[in-house]
């Protein structure tokens, strides 16, 4: 039983992180909370699926669903927030339109492909690997190892690259990196195209072991964003281990929590920490 | 004619829910998106209360009122540590906390089945079966709403409540106690969301976890911001105008599996829409344009 758990607990500590990791990504970079994000998580996993269901091989249409989720959230960007930060609209109207291309994405999609849950890759269920200590079937075990290595290297990239130190500065001060001519409009779009790259991997990698549904990139979000907050946005390294760590309470919830309540001890420990990080949950310093 | 009627009521109904947005939003700058979930809880309060104990609307509605503000506590104490976005994304979670309540509290709300056969008692032996008196007590709850919302926002409570909304430094320099008025604020503003859910329940006599979601938050907080949340009438033009535009598609013949979402995209749109052009909302920019037109004839 403890075998099993642990096993589960390393499959959603993976999963998580990766989504934790995009969201701090994205939202520390703009400086709001890009909630439309989710929205990505959700068309990376409907377009792999389309391709697949018009014969194209599993891994060119993995790869399509990256392309356009990437796409997606630089049009995004290019469409709404920088016109809006242009403006000098302040994080709370960011917020506002991002809820509006949320609600938007996630009907068009219900629109199109219908709220029934589907099944990605379309095959009878996988017999479980059997572990040291329990059993994963080889989808969720490559899932893990997919989500670990993007992971590795989205964190490293953004600690040693010049690129990720652009945007650690943006995400540090907006201004000064403009008046050190930074191109602050760029690194942003930089951040999105590669948090959106990301976080359509991770519906991608959940489709492949669940099925898809148009309402999965909201409780992404919520998962996602618990953990990054938990882990602290001013750090991608914290916001994925924070990831990490909802994954792990999530399964040891489910031990001893009824099955229907452990969701709702998510949302409550979101608010707890929200409300304990006060103003400094998006890397805001307090005098 | 009773379609009408119908209409009428829900956009009453949905204009009270979101004059209680616009209240704490509008004049505090602390936008909610859990106006759904009060909205809910004070419409489960008078369903248990009207079917389990035969406590009419006229006792249900003010006990939905004392618990809804009983519930917008937790949305007072985040607001006293956090603001804008924080603050938003906090009440984000609080509005999927209490839905989740909805639907797994089974002993009381019955989960997803919902609570049934809600009786339409107004007083002791009064039923009200037909749509024009529902749609005259709806009118009467959206007027007092506004009414509520003018008085508090007029006076010199008011003029505090903007001062936290534009500047909390300077709320502070002044020495007002912040933490005592944006919890009066969002108080009130949960009791009046609390008066609607008791009158949605009453009148629906059904109530379920899906009328109460983060959907129908974000559908409240459009109505408010498209009509003009700094406003007193504007939450009433958005909600009357959200409240018709779907219907009107109704007519077109399109299957409701497509509608639905439909209804949702237009939302997410207007939305997107209005944030980008009309910051200030529909009335909030035409009352902007008139006072910027009367200042260059003077």
């Amino acid at each position: 039983m403890e075998g099993q758990l642990s096993i589960n607990v390393c499959l959603a500590a993976t999963h998580y992180g990766l989504i934790a990791l995009s969201f701090a990504l994205v939202s520390r970079t703009a400086k709001f909370f890009h909630v439309a994000h989710c929205a990505i998580f959700t068309l990376g996993a409907y377009i792999t699926f389309t391709l697949i269901g018009t014969g194209v091989g599993s891994v060119a249409s993995v790869v399509g669903g990256v392309i356009v989720g990437s796409a997606a959230g630089c049009a995004m960007d290019l469409i709404v927030f920088q016109r809006l930060r242009r403006r000098g609209a302040s994080p709370e109207i960011q917020l506002l339109a991002s809820f509006g291309l949320l609600v938007t994405l996630q009907s068009l999609i219900s629109l199109f492909f219908g709220n029934e849950r589907h099944s990605l890759l379309n095959q009878p269920a996988e017999m479980g690997i059997s572990l040291l200590w329990g059993h994963a079937t080889p989808t969720q075990l490559l899932a893990a190892g997919v989500s670990l290595s993007v992971a590795v290297v989205i964190l490293l990239w953004s600690r040693l690259s010049t690129a990720g130190l652009i945007l650690k500065a943006v995400g540090d001060d907006p201004g000064l990196s403009l008046a050190r001519g930074i191109r602050t409009d760029r690194a942003i779009l930089i951040a999105f195209a590669v948090a959106s790259g990301a976080m359509a991997l991770g519906g991608i990698l959940q489709a492949a072991d669940v099925g898809l549904t148009p309402l999965m990139g909201f409780q992404a979000l919520l998962v996602g964003f618990a953990g990054a907050l938990l882990g602290g946005l001013d750090s991608n390294a914290r916001a994925y281990f924070g990831g990490v760590a909802i994954g792990g309470l999530e399964q040891l919830g489910a031990m001893f929590l009824p099955g229907q309540w452990y969701e709702s001890a998510i949302y409550l420990l979101l608010i707890i920490v929200l409300v304990a990080r006060g103003r400094r949950a998006l890397g805001e310093r307090i005098e | 004619m009773e379609y009408l009627f119908h209409i009428v009521i829900i956009a009453g109904i949905y204009a009270s829910l979101a004059v209680s947005l616009s209240l704490s939003a509008g004049q505090a700058g602390l936008l909610s998106l859990a106006p759904a979930a009060i909205f809910g809880v004070g419409a489960y309060t008078t369903a248990l209360l009207a079917s389990n104990v035969d406590i009419p609307l006229a006792g249900g509605l003010p006990c939905a009122m004392a618990i809804a503000a009983v519930a917008s506590i937790p949305l007072a104490v985040a607001a006293s540590r956090l603001r804008g976005d924080h603050f938003i994304m906090a009440t984000l979670g609080y509005q999927v906390f209490l839905a989740s309540v909805f639907e797994n509290w089974v002993d009381v709300t019955k989960g997803p089945l919902g609570l049934a056969s809600i009786p339409r008692r107004i007083f002791d032996s009064w039923y009200i079966s037909s749509n024009s008196e529902f749609a005259c007590l709806a009118l009467v709850l959206s007027v007092l709403s506004v009414f509520v919302a003018m008085r508090l926002s007029n006076g010199a409570f008011g003029r505090v409540l903007h001062c936290i909304r534009d500047d909390e430094s300077i709320a502070l320099a002044l020495g007002k106690d912040i933490r005592r008025f944006k919890f009066q604020i969002l108080m009130v503003s949960g009791a009046i969301a609390g008066a609607a859910g008791s009158l949605y329940a009453t009148y629906t006599t059904f109530v379920d976890p899906s009328a109460f979601t983060i959907n129908e938050s974000i559908v409240v907080a459009t109505m408010a911001i498209v009509g003009g949340i700094r406003t007193l009438w504007g939450p009433v033009l958005g909600a009357a105008a959200l409240v018709l535009i779907p219907e009107l598609l109704r007519f077109s013949g399109i299957p409701h599996t497509v509608a639905a979402p439909l209804h949702q995209a237009i939302f997410g749109v207007a939305l997107i829409w209005i944030v980008m052009n009309l910051p200030q909302g529909l009335l909030g920019s035409a009352k902007g344009k008139a006072l910027s037109q009367n200042r260059k004839t003077k």
